[in-house]
């Protein structure tokens, strides 16, 4: 086998291909005089004017080649281009809102075409890439993520990027906005809660009582196995007949439709993977390493707390990662029985054909989804006993 | 011979679950006096829009071409990036497979419409570019379980590179792969439904006309189709995994 | 007449990442020879193996198989020419027995009714009843079952030639001796060329027509157990064979036979069985606490006299 590092890496040079001909063919940006009328879409060259244009073509053009005889300096060199690339995005955003949208144009507004979705969508593939050609990663490609975010936030608190459509929408829905993230992170939480007690009791139970374990991983899988509209939409005629004959639960704000539906169903939805991680995790526990701890004179109490559950931690928390990110796209699907979260900006986005209301809505689930998986994986990392890569 | 009535015995629940979606779809009407409880002051009871046997048909179409997609590229891509040639893109694939899978399915849905507009068509697009995912992890992940003695065996007995592919690392991957497809698949169905927000014809338009409509009733009766229709298919998955297990001697 | 070498590697060296895996080898072996290869792990016997099936290619030099060069042949064809035997067996867990030790035949091309008599006849050689065997999948059995089906299917496309790397490295002491001697029973029926790679001395002492030393990519020494045991060329080879253990060892590869006296005289109290090593006859005469030993053959007769000093003579042809 001839060593990885002077054969060129394909991927790369793959990646940097079609991202050259993606914004050498397609418009990077658009510009809209208002809300109503069809955008105009804007090449590379147009979009950001020849000198940004060409220094962004010519850091692709580098990075490839970078990549054709790579060794480690060159792969360090390849992220840190690639941090610059990412970083650059939102900066590259506000150059174009600069150059063609003037401050007495209230009502216009500019979108993100395929080139600038590309460029991000590839630029992450690049990312990820290079990080898996350095083992160990430097520590410092987390600039990436974090410059687009930091910078983008900055650069929206400025208001270089107030024109952007996706903030003309925000401006427009301020308090909703913040009330739908309110929304939708209780909803998860609440989700979240519910199946950890309701899990944590149930996986405790098939432990106990092996015999409960086919028909409870029976129910909850078919649990999994039901849409979740339909499970939403099951949910209603029930829950409204009851808050109808007993006026109690209307007054706890339990109806038909709303959160109650969303969070029975969030709730049962969440239970398979909480029960099946902790049930797994804690019996998995290597047979020899319990006996040990029995014969060392631990009571089962002892066991459980300092044997157990650390060696069972990672996977537990597996478990309610998988659930958090499951809860945070059903919670936006809630929205249609009347749930409050990103959802709303969704479905009223598509029911008016306004695409940038449904990014509105849509790119804050995703984003949600992602630091939820990130910050979950970390934990899990973290909490992984001993051997540490 | 235990095990041919062990998987007639499988059989069954399928079939019951099928008779049940039959019923369902064609004599809807009989229950309307039920129906009419739910909802008393509504004019209809009974969804008129569409039949829903047409409704079904559309949402399995939808459901069966993009999954016929899906495992096709899945299968080929996962094929692909583990053979000498492609093992450079192996692991940006894997890690594209698995974050890919953190994306909202709904929130895959809704950013297909700015790309290809309202309809069936960018259903289906959603459905397959999130239906891949789970079929190009477990493919990946099949190929890549199986043990390097047997494929060297295979290479030392003298088996092309792709008389090793199909007659030894594809049956053995298939179990996983199932997995993957049947997860594929149930993603694929209650998406579908959510993509009569989007403008396909599907089971899930009982749902939403129920909904911005205030009728409980039709609400109900979508979701009943939708969800029967997901436990049949889910059921028949579970008597095909059965059946290659036992084929290829796993079965206990 | 010299006999023809059914395997030539004349200078084959490989390289792995710019290190030396196989260092310019030369080495023929005969036709119907059972040729073991012994060396530590990491001295490049595995590697010899597989350049002779091109599951790795050579960096430089030639090998010939049956008077043609390799290098010029489809390594596919090449391999269903020659059976292959691996540690840990490699059957497919998916097929059944039969499936397994059919898969080269069918690979071949030949007619369904040939490949079943072929594995009806192949479970018979290694002592596996059809009826019993032919239906089951690997995972039903035992390590030694499956090495031997592993065997069978090396055996299967009647190939001339055979190569086991470290075929029974995985099994215990017992089942490993008892495939062993499966093995030269088998090989006295069916006379292949056989290559077998082992880290094991004494299990290439018991099988080799022919022993070739490797270590740190070379070959060290190329010659029959007796003279190996003999004539060590270095100290590798004599801390290889164990330096104390020597002699016993020696003593394992001549038979009672060849060392026995006449008979005179009353007959000794102890036997030994003709066929017998001189370490076995060693062991009995201590065990007994007696100077000499009646040799018997197979029926039980006295045939001979073994006595203590018999051991030190030169063999009688």
């Amino acid at each position: 086998m001839e060593s990885p590092r002077s054969t060129p890496n394909r991927v790369v040079l793959t990646l940097v291909c079609i991202v050259l001909a993606v914004l050498l063919l397609a418009d990077f940006a658009s510009v809209q005089a208002n809300r109503i009328v069809p955008g105009q879409g804007l090449g590379l060259f147009k979009a950001l004017g020849s000198v940004w244009a060409s220094g962004l073509i010519a850091g692709l053009l580098a990075i490839a080649a970078l990549a054709w005889r790579p060794n480690p300096l060159r792969y360090r060199l390849m992220l840190a281009l690639v941090v610059l690339l990412l970083c650059q995005l939102p900066l590259s955003l506000a150059w174009f809102i600069h150059l063609h949208i003037a401050d007495d144009q209230p009502y216009a507004r500019a979108g993100i075409a395929a080139g600038g979705w590309t460029l991000l969508f590839i630029g992450s593939l690049l990312l990820i890439e290079c990080r898996q050609r350095m083992q160990p990663a430097p520590f410092w490609w987390r600039a990436a993520p974090l410059g687009l975010v930091l910078i983008s936030a900055w650069l929206i608190y400025s208001g270089d990027l107030a024109a952007l459509s996706l903030l003309r929408e925000y401006s427009s829905r301020r308090s909703e906005f913040w009330q739908a993230l309110a929304g939708h992170l209780s909803l998860v939480g609440g989700a979240l809660l519910g199946s950890l007690i309701i899990g944590l009791l149930l996986a405790w139970l098939t432990l106990r009582v092996p015999r409960l374990q086919r028909p409870i991983f029976g129910l909850l899988n078919f649990f999994q196995t039901i849409p979740s509209l339909a499970l939403f939409g099951l949910l209603i005629a029930p829950l409204s007949y009851l808050a109808n004959k007993y006026p109690v639960l209307q007054g706890l704000g339990i109806h038909g439709i709303g959160w109650a539906p969303a969070i029975i169903a969030l709730v049962a939805y969440s239970l398979l993977p909480v029960v099946r991680n902790t049930s797994v995790a804690l019996s998995g526990v290597a047979p020899a390493v319990i006996e040990s701890a029995h014969g060392m004179g631990m009571s089962s109490w002892q066991v459980l707390r300092q044997v157990r559950v650390p060696l069972a931690l990672p996977v537990i928390i597996e478990g309610i990662r998988i659930t958090t990110i499951q809860a945070i796209g059903l919670v936006a699907v809630a929205a249609l029985i009347g749930a409050s979260g990103f959802g709303s900006f969704i479905f009223q986005g598509l029911g008016q054909g306004a695409m940038d209301l449904v990014l509105l809505g849509a790119l804050p689930t995703i984003f949600l989804a992602l630091l939820a998986d990130a910050l979950f994986s970390a934990l899990a990392r973290h909490c992984q006993p001993g051997v540490r890569a | 011979m235990r095990r041919l009535l062990a998987m007639l015995r499988n059989g069954w629940v399928p079939l019951m679950w099928l008779l049940l979606l039959l019923v369902a779809v064609f004599s809807m009407d009989q229950f309307e006096g039920f129906f009419r409880q739910i909802e008393p002051d509504a004019r209809a009871v009974i969804y008129q829009r569409s039949s829903f046997a047409q409704l079904l048909g559309k949402h399995l179409l939808i459901v069966g071409a993009a999954s016929l997609v899906s495992v096709i590229v899945g299968v080929a891509a996962g094929i692909l990036a583990t053979r000498r040639w492609g093992r450079d893109f192996l692991p940006l694939v894997s890690q594209v497979a698995s974050i890919g899978q953190t994306f909202p399915p709904v929130a895959v849905l809704a950013l297909a419409v700015p790309l290809l507009g309202f309809g069936s068509l960018p259903t289906i697009f959603a459905l397959v570019l999130y239906g891949l995912l789970p079929v190009l992890r477990n493919t990946l992940a099949g190929l890549q379980d199986v043990s390097p003695t047997v494929i060297e065996a295979a290479r030392g007995i003298g088996m092309s590179p792709l008389q090793s592919l199909f007659k030894v690392e594809l049956p053995l991957a298939s179990v996983v792969i199932l997995a993957g497809i049947r997860t594929s698949v149930t993603v694929a169905i209650a998406t579908a439904a959510i993509g009569s927000t989007i403008g396909a014809s599907t089971l899930g338009d009982p749902v939403i006309a129920g909904l911005v409509n205030g009728n409980t009733a039709y609400v109900l009766q979508g979701a009943i189709l939708i969800g029967l229709l997901a436990v049949l298919i889910d059921s028949l998955f579970e008597c095909v995994q059965q059946w290659f297990a036992v084929r290829q001697g796993r079965a206990q | 007449m010299t006999p023809t070498p059914m395997i030539e590697l004349s200078h084959v060296s490989r390289l792995f990442d710019n290190a030396v895996a196989v260092d310019d080898i030369s080495l023929q072996i005969n036709s119907g020879e059972l040729c073991v290869i012994v060396g530590t792990s990491g001295c490049g016997k595995s590697t010899t193996l597989r350049l002779l099936n091109k599951l790795i290619s050579c960096s430089s030099g030639n090998i010939r198989i049956d008077g043609e060069d390799i290098a010029g042949l489809d390594a596919k064809l090449l391999r269903r020419r020659m059976g292959y035997a691996i540690q840990n067996t490699g059957l497919f867990p998916h097929w059944s027995v039969e499936r397994n030790i059919g898969v080269v035949p069918t690979l071949l091309g030949w007619s369904p009714e040939k490949i079943k008599a072929r594995v009806h006849e192949l479970l018979e050689l290694l002592s596996l009843p059809y009826a019993e065997f032919a239906h089951k999948f690997p995972s039903q059995l035992s390590g030694g079952q499956a090495q031997r089906v592993g065997v069978a299917r090396a055996l299967a496309g009647d190939p001339d030639i055979l190569l086991m790397d470290e075929p029974f490295g995985a099994l215990d002491p017992i089942t490993r001796d008892s495939l062993q001697n499966e093995l030269l029973r088998i090989q006295s029926q069916i006379n292949k060329t056989i290559v077998f790679v082992t880290h094991d001395i004494d299990e290439a002492l018991k099988l080799a027509t022919r022993i070739v030393v490797m270590d740190k990519g070379r070959i060290v020494q190329h010659d029959t157990p007796a003279n190996l045991l003999d004539r060590p060329v270095n100290e590798f080879v004599q801390s290889l064979l164990g330096q104390n253990e020597r002699g016993l060892k020696r003593a394992s590869l001549e038979p009672v036979k060849t060392h026995m006296q006449a008979l005179s005289g009353d007959l000794p109290e102890h036997s030994v069985n003709v066929d017998d090593t001189l370490r076995q006859a060693m062991s009995l005469m201590y065990w007994h606490r007696t100077d000499i030993l009646c040799v018997r053959d197979a029926d039980n007769h006295a045939v001979g006299l073994l006595p203590m000093r018999a051991l030190l003579d030169s063999p009688t042809a």
